[in-house]
This record gives C-alpha cells, sequence and structure tokens, in this order.
C-alpha cells in the first residue's frame, strides 16, 4: 500500500512552483549521545554486517564516537552461535551464514560495561526483479530547476512477482551512476499488488538519459519493513509531514538502530542517449 | 438535568405569557433592503416607549407581541438608514418593512439608538462579518476570501500560511462546523487550502461562534461558522463580476416575478495553470490546476405564510498532469421550506444532500492507479421560531442525518483491489433553546439543551485489535443493524448582566459532542485527509467551555471594546499514534491514539466602527495541550496550533468617496514542533534523532498586506472598482515547514520553506444594475 505514498509525492513537487527554500541556522538542544546498533544479516550473500556507533548533535560534521570492542554473536534456533567480529571504526562482519528461509536468529550485542541487547529477526523468502522500465515523464525540467530542462526526463518502474498465500514486505533501493540514493526510502507490502500478483514500483527520484541505474529489491521481514517504513514517515517532510518520531526498533533495550534479515536482487539499467 | 432544564423553561415561558395575557397583539413581518428585496438577518427592531425589543432570526423575520396601545417602532441594521414606524396596536398587524442604504456618513448616525447590539445581547464569542469591510481588506492574490477574513478576528487563527482552514480557541481544525445555507461543507478549502469554498459574491451573512452556542447547533465541538447566501435581487436584475490575475468570476440574480421569486447563480474559475504555462518547460503542456465553483439558489413565495428556497453548491478541484492527478469537491444541495404558523411560530424545514469526495489518480507505465474516499449525508431538519411575548424567544427542533462514510478505495486499471467497507450512521439531534430577558433592560439569558445521539448501522465487519495492532477478534453485522449507539446531553447557557447602555458582563457554559473526526498526519490540509465516524473503538469527542466576557462601548458606540476570557477541556481526543497514516490504510483503527486536552485563553478586541477611518486591533494569550497515553511518553504536550500570542491589526481609511485604502497585520508565536536533538546513522543515511513532541517552536510569523480601493465608476447602471492587494508587503520569509537534512556535501543543514514572498494583485470588479 505504501507505493501510493510515493506516487503522492511527486504531486507535491508542483506546489514548489511559487515557494522558496533557503537554509537557516536554528539553535537545537542536544540530547546526550546514544549508542546506534545498525546491523543486518543478509541470506542472499550469507554475510551479516553491523555498525555500532553512537548519535551525535545535529550539527556537529565530525564522525560520531564508533564501538570497537562489543562482543557480537548471532544465534541460530538450535542455540548454536557465530561470532561476527569487529573490523574496526565500529564495523563487524562474517560470512558464510547459510541461513536458510523462515529460520530464525537471534542478535545478542555485549558491551564491555556488561551492557546486553537482543533482538530476533526471522529469513524472509528470496525475491528476484521481472524487469525495470522506463517512462519518458514531464516531470524534472520545470520546477526546483534540479534537472536540465535540456535533457530527457524518466521514470523507473521496477515489477515482480508477489509470492501468493504469504504476507510480503519489501523496499527499493537505487544507485545512481554508482553513487547510492540515500535520500528516499521506498517501502512497500503487497496489498497493492495487481490481478496477477504483480508489484510495480516507481523510485522517488528522477533519472535522465545518460544515468546508468541498478536497483536493489530488498525483501523484508516484519520488523525491518516496520522500521523502515517509519523512516519513510518522518522522511516525506514539508508537503505532507508527519509530525517526526523516533522509529520503534525490535532491540531489547532502549537504543537505536535495528536487526533485520533481507534477500536482495539486483537488476541494472541504462537510460540512452 | 434534562428534566428539569425543560420544566424550568416552560415554567419561565408560560408564567410570563399568563402574566400579560390579556389584550395581547402581535406585530410581525420580514426586514428587507430596498434596493435588493433581501431579508435583513440580525436585524434590530425596538420599541421606543419601553425600550423592549428583538432581532430578526435567520430568514429576516421577526414577531413582537406587546398589549394594545400606540407605540414608535425603530427598525435598524447595519449600515442602513434606521426607520420609525408608529403603530396603533388593538389587532395583529403583519408589517414589512424595508430599510435604504445608509449612503452618507450623517445618515449612518441615526441608527445609533439600536448600535449596541454588543452589549446587550447574550450572545458572547461570537464574531459577525460585515460582507462590506471584508471586501475592503487586502487578500491574497486579490482573491476575496471570508475564511481569511475571520483569521483576523480573536480566537481564530489560520491554520497554515495561506491557508483557509482555521482554529478557534486551540481547537483543531476539524472541530469547526461549517454550514452554508444549512448545509454541512467538510473541506471548505480549494487548491490544497489557499482559497475556500465560499465565493464571496453570493454571501449574505456570516457569523462565527467561538464558544456560547446555541442548542440549535450540534456535532462539532470548537466553533459554529454560520454562511448564509444571497436570496437573490427581488427588484430588478443586477449582474456583477471580477477579472482577477488568477481567478475570475461571476454573478447574476433577479426576480422571478417582482417581490414574490427571485434566482441567483454565481460561478468561479481559477486559471493558475494557464498563468503558469509561460514560466514553465514544455514538458508541462498538459498541466491542469485550477477549480471552479457554482452556487445557485431561487426562492418563490407562495401567499404570505410560505415561502419555498432551493439552492445547491457544487465545486470541484482539478490538479494534474497528463498522467496523475487529484480531483476532489463538494456538491450539496439544499431544499428549504419556511412556513409561518400565526404572527408568533415560525417554520423553517430543511432538507440537505451533501456529496464530499476526493480521488486521486496516476498512470503508472500505462497502469491508471486510483484512491477515493468520500462522505455523503442525507440531512432533514425542522426549525421552530416561537415568539410568546416580548421577553420571550424560544426556538426549538430536531433534526437527523444519515452518513455515509467510504475510506480508502484503492483500484489499478479500475478494477478494485483494497476496499473498505463503507461505514453507515445516523445521527439526530433534538433541541430547546430560550432566550428570555430576565430583568427588563438588565438581566437576560439565552438557554436551552441538546439531545443528540449517533448510531453505526450495519452491514459491517468490526475488526478488533491488540496492542500489537494485530487482529483479535472480528464482529460481523448485519445490515440494518445499528450495532453502537452514543447518547449525549448538551446544556447550553448564556448570560448577560447589562450595567448601562454601554457596557455588560456576560457569561457562558457549554457541552459540545462531535461524533465525525478528521485523521490527518500533515499540516497542509491536503484531500487526503479522511473523515472517520465514532465507531465502539473511537468515542465521541465532548468539549465542555466556560468563558467570561466584559463589554464596552465608548464614543457614541463608535467603538468596541470586550475583553472575553475562556477554559476547554477536552474529552476523547483522537489522533495517530507516530508513524500513522490515513493514506490507503484499510486498517486505520489499529493506528489510532486516544486523549484529552485543554485550552485557555484571554481575548482582547478593540473596534472602531465608523468614521473615515475603521478597523480593530485584536490580541489573544492562550495556551492549547494535549496528552495521550500513546504518544510523547503520556506527557502532556501542546497542540501544534498553541500560538502563546496572536494579534491582528486591521486599519481602513476612505480618503474620499472613491478611494479606499487598507492594511492589515499579523502576528503569532510560532507553531509548536518537533526538532532534532541529534543525528545517527543507519543503513548509510543519516537518520534525525528526535526531541518530544511540539517542544519546540517554529520561527515567529508576522506579515503585512496592503490594499486600496479605487472606484472608477459609480453611476446608476454601472460600477466598477480596481482592487489592488499586496500580500507580504515586506517579503517575509515565514517557514511553512523547516526540514532537517544533509546537503549535497553532507554537511548537516535546516532548510525553510517560505510559500509566498511578496505577492502583488490587482482584480477589476464591475456591477451592471
Amino acid at each position: 500500500m505504501k507505493h501510493i505514498l510515493y506516487i503522492l509525492g511527486w504531486s507535491f513537487l508542483i506546489l514548489s512552483l511559487s515557494s522558496c527554500e533557503d537554509v537557516i541556522e536554528l539553535e537545537l538542544k542536544n540530547d546526550d549521545p546514544q549508542l546506534v546498533i545498525d546491523a543486518h544479516l543478509n541470506a542472499s550473500s550469507q554475510e551479516a554486517q553491523v555498525w555500532m556507533s553512537y548519535s551525535n548533535s545535529f550539527y556537529d560534521n565530525t564522525d560520531s564516537e564508533t564501538i570497537d570492542d562489543a562482543m557480537v554473536q548471532l544465534i541460530r534456533e538450535d542455540g548454536t552461535s557465530i561470532i561476527v567480529e569487529a573490523k574496526g571504526n565500529g564495523y563487524y562482519k562474517t560470512e558464510n551464514i547459510n541461513a536458510a528461509v523462515d529460520e530464525t536468529f537471534k542478535m545478542q550485542v555485549t558491551l564491555t560495561n556488561g551492557n546486553s541487547y537482543e533482538a530476533i529477526a526471522k529469513v524472509p523468502r528470496p525475491i528476484s526483479i521481472d524487469s525495470v522500465s522506463m517512462i519518458a515523464t514531464a516531470f524534472g525540467g520545470g520546477f526546483g530547476g534540479q534537472s536540465d530542462s535540456s535533457k530527457q526526463n524518466y521514470q523507473l518502474l521496477t515489477y515482480w512477482k508477489d509470492p501468493v498465500g504469504t504476507e510480503d514486505y519489501y523496499r527499493l533501493k537505487a544507485k545512481k551512476n554508482g553513487a547510492d540514493l540515500t535520500d528516499t526510502y521506498v517501502v512497500l507490502d503487497d496489498a497493492g499488488a495487481n490481478d496477477e500478483n504483480q508489484i510495480f514500483s516507481p523510485f522517488f527520484e528522477l533519472f535522465e538519459e545518460g544515468d546508468s541505474v541498478e536497483f536493489s529489491l530488498l525483501s523484508l521481514d516484519k520488523n525491518t519493513y516496520d522500521y523502515f517504513s517509519n523512516l519513510a514517515d518522518i522522511q516525506g517532510q514539508g508537503f505532507g509531514a508527519t509530525t517526526p518520531f523516533n522509529p520503534e526498533n525490535n532491540w531489547s533495550g532502549d537504543i537505536l538502530g535495528y536487526f533485520g534479515v533481507i534477500q536482495v536482487d539486483q537488476k541494472s539499467i541504462y537510460l540512452p542517449q | 438535568m434534562k428534566r428539569i432544564l425543560f420544566l424550568l423553561s416552560a415554567y419561565l415561558i408560560i408564567g410570563s405569557t399568563t402574566a400579560t395575557a390579556q389584550d395581547n397583539y402581535t406585530i410581525s413581518g420580514y426586514m428587507r433592503d430596498s434596493s435588493s428585496g433581501e431579508e435583513l438577518l440580525f436585524a434590530g427592531i425596538l420599541v421606543k416607549e419601553t425600550g423592549a425589543g428583538t432581532t430578526t432570526n435567520v430568514e429576516g423575520f421577526y414577531s413582537l407581541t406587546l398589549p394594545e396601545g400606540n407605540y414608535t417602532l425603530e427598525y435598524s441594521y447595519v449600515g442602513m438608514q434606521t426607520r420609525e414606524v408608529v403603530i396603533e396596536l388593538k389587532q395583529n398587524i403583519t408589517q414589512d418593512i424595508e430599510l435604504n442604504t445608509g449612503t452618507t456618513l450623517v445618515e449612518i448616525k441615526v441608527q445609533e439608538t439600536k448600535d449596541n447590539e454588543n452589549i446587550t445581547s447574550t450572545e458572547m464569542g461570537v464574531v459577525t462579518l460585515d460582507m462590506k469591510d471584508a471586501k475592503l481588506i487586502p487578500v491574497l492574490l486579490g482573491e476575496q476570501d471570508i475564511l481569511k477574513t475571520i483569521q483576523l478576528l480573536p480566537g481564530v487563527s489560520a491554520n497554515s500560511e495561506g491557508s483557509s482552514g482555521f482554529f478557534v480557541r486551540g481547537g483543531d481544525a476539524d472541530q469547526n462546523l461549517i454550514l452554508l445555507d444549512d448545509a454541512p461543507v467538510y473541506n471548505a478549502s480549494h487548491l490544497l487550502g489557499f482559497f475556500s469554498v465560499f465565493n464571496s459574491d453570493a454571501l449574505k451573512d456570516v457569523k462565527l461562534y467561538k464558544g456560547g452556542m446555541p442548542s440549535k447547533y450540534g456535532g462539532r465541538v470548537s466553533s459554529v461558522l454560520d454562511i448564509r447566501m444571497k436570496n437573490g435581487n427581488m427588484k430588478k436584475w443586477e449582474v456583477s463580476g471580477g477579472v482577477g490575475l488568477i481567478s475570475s468570476r461571476i454573478t447574476a440574480e433577479g426576480p422571478l416575478k417582482k417581490d414574490k421569486g427571485s434566482i441567483i447563480i454565481s460561478g468561479r474559475r481559477t486559471y493558475l495553470d494557464l498563468v503558469a504555462k509561460p514560466f514553465l518547460s514544455d514538458n508541462f503542456s498538459d498541466l491542469q490546476l485550477y477549480f471552479y465553483d457554482i452556487n445557485a439558489k431561487a426562492n418563490y413565495k407562495f401567499g404570505t405564510k410560505d415561502r419555498i428556497y432551493i439552492s445547491g453548491y457544487f465545486g470541484r478541484d482539478v490538479f494534474g498532469t497528463g498522467n496523475l492527478g487529484f480531483d476532489w469537491g463538494n456538491a450539496t444541495a439544499t431544499a428549504r421550506w419556511n412556513h409561518l404558523f400565526s404572527d408568533q411560530l415560525f417554520l423553517n424545514t430543511t432538507f440537505v444532500f451533501s456529496d464530499y469526495r476526493y480521488g486521486f489518480g496516476v498512470d503508472v507505465g500505462g497502469n491508471a492507479v486510483e484512491l477515493s474516499s468520500g462522505i455523503q449525508d442525507y440531512n432533514l431538519k425542522q426549525h421552530y421560531y416561537w415568539y410568546p411575548n416580548p421577553k420571550n424567544t424560544v426556538k426549538f427542533g430536531w433534526e437527523a442525518t444519515y452518513h455515509i462514510l467510504q475510506e480508502n478505495n484503492f483500484a489499478i486499471d479500475d478494477v478494485d483491489q483494497v476496499t473498505t467497507p463503507s461505514h453507515k450512521a445516523l445521527e439526530t439531534g433534538v433541541y430547546i433553546g430560550n432566550e428570555q430577558k430576565i430583568v427588563d433592560k438588565k438581566f437576560s439569558a439565552e438557554y436551552g439543551v441538546r439531545l443528540s445521539s449517533f448510531s453505526n448501522i450495519g452491514a459491517f465487519e468490526e475488526k478488533v485489535y491488540d496492542e500489537e495492532n494485530q487482529v483479535i477478534q472480528t464482529n460481523t453485522y448485519n445490515s440494518g443493524e445499528f450495532y453502537k449507539t452514543y447518547f449525549a446531553v448538551e446544556p447550553r447557557v448564556n448570560m448577560t448582566y447589562v450595567f448601562s447602555p454601554q457596557n455588560s458582563l456576560k457569561a457562558s457554559y457549554t457541552r459540545n459532542y462531535q461524533f465525525l473526526h478528521l485523521l490527518s498526519n500533515s499540516t497542509s490540509g491536503t484531500p487526503t485527509d479522511l473523515w472517520i465516524p465514532s465507531t465502539p473503538l473511537v468515542k465521541p469527542q465532548i468539549v465542555d467551555q466556560v468563558a467570561l466576557g466584559y463589554f464596552q462601548n465608548f464614543g457614541n458606540n463608535a467603538y468596541e471594546f470586550s475583553v472575553e476570557t475562556y477554559y476547554k477541556q477536552l474529552y476523547n481526543q483522537v489522533d495517530f499514534e507516530d508513524g500513522g497514516s490515513a493514506l490507503a490504510n484499510t486498517e486505520i483503527e489499529s493506528d489510532l491514539a486516544f486523549g484529552k486536552g485543554r485550552a485557555y485563553g484571554v481575548e482582547f478586541f478593540l473596534k472602531k466602527k465608523r468614521g473615515k477611518f475603521t478597523g480593530w486591533l485584536s490580541y489573544t494569550l492562550a495556551k492549547s495541550e494535549r496528552q495521550f497515553d500513546a504518544i510523547n511518553n503520556g506527557n502532556w504536550f501542546s497542540a501544534r496550533q498553541d500560538r502563546t500570542h496572536d494579534i491582528s491589526l486591521v486599519a481602513m481609511y476612505q480618503i474620499s468617496k472613491r478611494l479606499n485604502i487598507s492594511a492589515s497585520f499579523i502576528y503569532y508565536t510560532g507553531d509548536a514542533v518537533t526538532y532534532p536533538v541529534g543525528k545517527y546513522t543507519v543503513d548509510g543515511a543519516s537518520v534525525n534523532l528526535y526531541g518530544e513532541r511540539n517542544a519546540e517552536r517554529m520561527p515567529d510569523y508576522h506579515r503585512l498586506d496592503l490594499g486600496l480601493t479605487y472606484i472608477v465608476k459609480d453611476g446608476d447602471r454601472f460600477y466598477s472598482d480596481l482592487s489592488f492587494s499586496i500580500y507580504n508587503a515586506y517579503n517575509r520569509k515565514n517557514a511553512y515547514s523547516i526540514t532537517f537534512d544533509l546537503d549535497d556535501a553532507g554537511n548537516p543543514q535546516a532548510t525553510r520553506l517560505a510559500l509566498f514572498g511578496i505577492v502583488p494583485s490587482i482584480t477589476w470588479n464591475f456591477k451592471f444594475r
């Protein structure tokens, strides 16, 4: 259902017609640094990756403080555990996990001060992108002046088949000319599937001729879907903004970040000149 | 409670009737504008010998019952010449009165005697808007808009920049009952909120109750905005209109049969898309961005006792390009029958059909994706006005509304993918109220009670959710089954103590219920907001309000001053849990949070009514807070519209007969908003860490608008003027929203979006008569 939101988002672009945007300086309060554990298991590549750090103040431009001495483990349903190794700079990684669909994993993180955090996630089924289609669109050139109006703009639609009889959750990510597009979260469930159980989603970003774009379709567990849909809600600021809040996550303690299990499929497209 | 009130009012009315029973006769009739034949609403009638008096009702009808004798009656109305009529009352008399427009200042002076209505009436928290004033006040893009003019009054403030949505005394935008000729208007906005649906040319009278609502009104908890359309000129045909930069309008009105029936048709169309097109790239050649609306009303008198009105409103917004579009609008049809049982009993029977719907469609890769919602209302009501004697005016009646609320139909290529079953409900109200002069010229009161009910009607499948928002039970109700009914008792009391003709003290208490709730997770008033009914889970909203006010006139009633203070307690408030969204949500009830609120404040108002220089100054000091267990850790937080200070200054100056200038200045404390208190990184992207809900403030809002109206020609047959306005004259960049993110180089930044800079405009208005 969420993908209607992205469609809607387009229309708000039109309102930039008479408005003006500028950067202002505001005095903001600062909370004490809070622990962030950003962790996921990629069941397609059989890797687990964790980034551990503290939050910093909004205007702080330096790298935030990281944690390199935590004990990170993945615990399987049978109780066996896998260590996720510290690689420095707050980064932890392990490979060759051999996770199977519907298997449940618990991640356990223990800090040197004795504090311990846990989160559980289940492996979703893999999914593959059927196709990516491009549609020449009017959007872009006219408003905001962000793209070159002499070039043809494209809206890109990604298509895939949704398995019948299960609740499935997805996230679509994109790289444009090698760079991650991180401004927008495209997160959706399967309620919008059509008669052939096909789902299509636009990406909330304009592409133009000459771009090469790589889409990653992520199949998500429910917790990860909820977490990223909350991020998407907060992201939609300005027109149609929700009152901002901190998304709930599946960690046992009052910390930031999430632990999710994903499956990934990728497809690239080049927009000819 | 209600029994006692009934008994009490019955006793008071009958008691005072019998005391003066012998040789009483009634004088009754209509008051009208002599040039157009339009009825004058809330006009004054004063008996000079006794000092007693009354006012006309919403149909322009009055009735006075007096002992046999000779009387001088003084008929007056703001901006019109007062007329004195000497009568010999020895039988019942029908006396229709026509007043002439007061064209010079000298003539207007005549009306001073009955110019202290604001002091003596039982009404408080009431704002009436002079449509002539409203025409002189500068506005955005030159489009006259009563909803923006009322925002300049104390206790009323704008939803957001340029918006026609409004908040009254700390309440939410959906808590205002907006009635156009008795028909409810669910979305009073065009074009994402920048224009209201009310075409000023077709309006006769506007009255806003911020508190002390009479028992006649029900269904919303914050305020009642009662808007009356013109009936149309009974004497001769007239065509008037205006041509502006982004919109044009035209109104035609005239008699169907002189002094028997008339008709008025008014239309309006904006053409922002056509204006914008030259500035856009060719890619936008198919852009559509406009609205149109049509008001039509016809009335006819059958004999002296009956009159039929038929009116309709149709408005549509179209917003889109070749492959995407919004489409929404209101349509209402009203049939009204006025009947005079006797010269003391007046009946108004109204049937209203109202249809509000909105749709959103987009072409995605050749697939038509559509989302639509709507509300339909069938409403039947009877209002009785009974004038037993000059001390009492009794109003009683009933109404019943059948609501059909359709939420979130989602279709691809015309095939429904997700449909939510429609909610059906019956809302009823029975009321009685009396306006009584308890101690002549000193103490008067308006008191009444309204009994309301709201019933959910099947067929419906109700889902029950646990704390994790999972469905734990489904209750199935059959077609026609009343599966949940709420009953409500709403007492309303206003009291006035008049110290002298120049000053008075007033107090009021009201309890209001609201059974329909607007869910909105945005601040911009988009048509994607969703109306939901009260259900077994969603309880009706209740607001208790007490208010106290002091009213003082001076300078021969040329100046009005008032100070009013109020306290409101809000119960069963509805909001989204964090992350809840109305759009395309088929399980809305799982995302709701319930809480309470409080709002209080003091409003100062100083107005100069007469002379070359007129205008007003209003200042509101207020607070509005909410508490929801599921939001902000259960702590109290400021409502978004909690504007501590709110100042409006409006000034109009008549330089000559042809030239008027005007200015308005607004200042209010920035909205309560949630700002980041830090940031962190998840999945390679920066995420803001937010602090307590609505703990911070947007920058203060202030703006100066200037206006100038020059009358080009004012002849017998033709009138025209040019009206210039400058919105936001010193180009203040008022923040509509502030976003916190990283710039392209990865540096954190706060970005302010300002919607309107300085906006000059010009409109040409004309009238053939």
